[in-house]
């Protein structure tokens, strides 16, 4: 009987951690399909006071070419002192590579317009970092950025 | 009789100018396509805020200006022919750029600048006016076509002007000096103070963002109206006259 009971418990203990361990294993659902605007706005907070800038604007300030991505959303907040999230998926991970570096720059400049100016916004700025999974790329400049960015890059 | 007649053409005149017919903001509004704004934050919040707001409701609104602006933009910078290396300069492409070689690239038929508030340029309106001369010096060369436009500086709030007595007045003479100037040299001056005042000549109540400098989406709203009645003026001066075409 005791066999029996020991068995049976160990059968059972099988079978909770296999269990688990198949949840450990389970996919983050892929977001590629998602809009990003819908994307954006979804994960990143504050986005309802941001101005959704022209795409036009990613050519003219940051020098990324639209040529360079398939989606892209860069968006500003209308406060002096508030946050932007700028998240393009490019078109190859060479043009991931380039818009890594292009947005990194961006964010340096921001930094020395802002240090004497506004330093909540220099704060956002300095310690936020550009990241990327395959080929998206996000610059997000909120509390909390890389957190935020994590979850947003999540699926893709 | 020949008096008799002057006296009904005058009339004539008069009616006309007071029967003049105000546009539709959409048609006052397309007086800024082929544009450039350039200045400081205030035209960075002004920007965000048309993109946010008024072409919520407007998609059209400025769809054809383009905006170059950078928090604590100088007019000090905007009169140089290179970029400063300890200044903050406006950016094209991912790169420090000069006013006037941004304006060489862009060849727009306006350029609208707001800078000064950065130089603190109240204080030291000759030095403004020097600036002025090289800005229009610059535009000569790089973008001979291109009218340009100055608006006068923003007023302070009442909590700055406490902080700093008398600079309200300092703004003030230099908005005088800067419109003259603009004559002088081919500019066409933009009062955007008045509407923004309140009846002590300080920035009205409620249309500031930060209690100082800055303005709220209340505030940009006003700048925008101003904007529209000022080519409302332009039309009923016969200096502009909008395309025809559908909004």
């Amino acid at each position: 009987m005791k066999k029996i009971v020991i068995l049976l418990m160990a059968a059972l203990m099988l079978f909770v951690l296999t269990g688990c361990g198949n949840k450990a294993a389970e996919p983050v659902a892929s977001t590629l399909e998602t809009p990003l605007i819908d994307l954006v706005t979804k994960t990143v907070p504050g986005t309802e006071e941001m101005a959704n800038l022209p795409l036009i604007d990613l050519e003219d300030i940051i020098g990324i070419e639209a040529s360079e991505y398939t989606e892209a959303v860069y968006m500003q907040s209308t406060a002096l002192e508030g946050g932007e999230a700028v998240v393009l998926r490019a078109v190859d991970a060479e043009a991931a590579e380039g818009i890594v570096a292009m947005l990194e720059n961006y964010r340096i400049r921001r930094c020395e317009e802002t240090q004497n100016y506004v330093p909540e916004l220099y704060k956002l700025l300095s310690e936020t970092s550009v990241q990327r999974k395959n080929n998206t790329v996000a610059l997000i400049v909120t509390e909390k950025a890389a957190d935020i960015a994590n979850k947003l890059l999540a699926g893709e | 009789m020949k008096r008799l007649l002057a006296f009904v053409l005058c009339l004539m005149l008069l009616a006309g100018t007071a029967c003049a017919e105000r546009l539709p903001d959409e048609q006052l509004v397309t007086y800024y396509n082929k544009s450039v704004f350039v200045g400081d934050s205030l035209v960075r919040m002004l920007r965000n805020y048309i993109v946010n707001t008024e072409q919520k409701a407007h998609p059209d609104y400025f769809k054809d200006t383009r905006f170059f602006a950078e928090y604590s933009y100088q007019l000090y910078a905007a009169s140089r022919e290179t970029p400063s290396s300890s200044k903050v300069d406006l950016k094209y492409k991912g790169s420090d750029i000069t006013l006037c070689k941004l304006m060489e690239k862009l060849q727009p038929e306006k350029l609208f600048i707001l800078a000064g508030l950065n130089d603190k340029i109240g204080e030291k309106t000759e030095k403004g006016m020097e600036y002025i001369d090289k800005i229009m010096a610059l535009m000569a060369e790089y973008a001979p076509d291109t009218q340009v436009y100055f608006f006068s500086l923003t007023p302070v709030t009442a909590k700055v002007e406490k902080k700093r007595p008398n600079l309200q007045s300092k703004w003030d003479a230099y908005n005088v000096e800067l419109e003259k100037k603009c004559e002088e040299v081919g500019a066409i001056y933009i009062d955007i103070a008045t509407d923004l005042k309140g009846e002590n000549g300080l920035m009205k109540k409620g249309i500031s963002h930060d209690g100082e400098y800055h303005l709220n989406d209340k505030g940009n709203a006003i700048w925008v109206q101003t904007l529209l009645d000022f080519a409302q003026s332009q039309y009923d001066a016969n200096k502009w006259v909008p395309v025809d075409e559908e909004y």
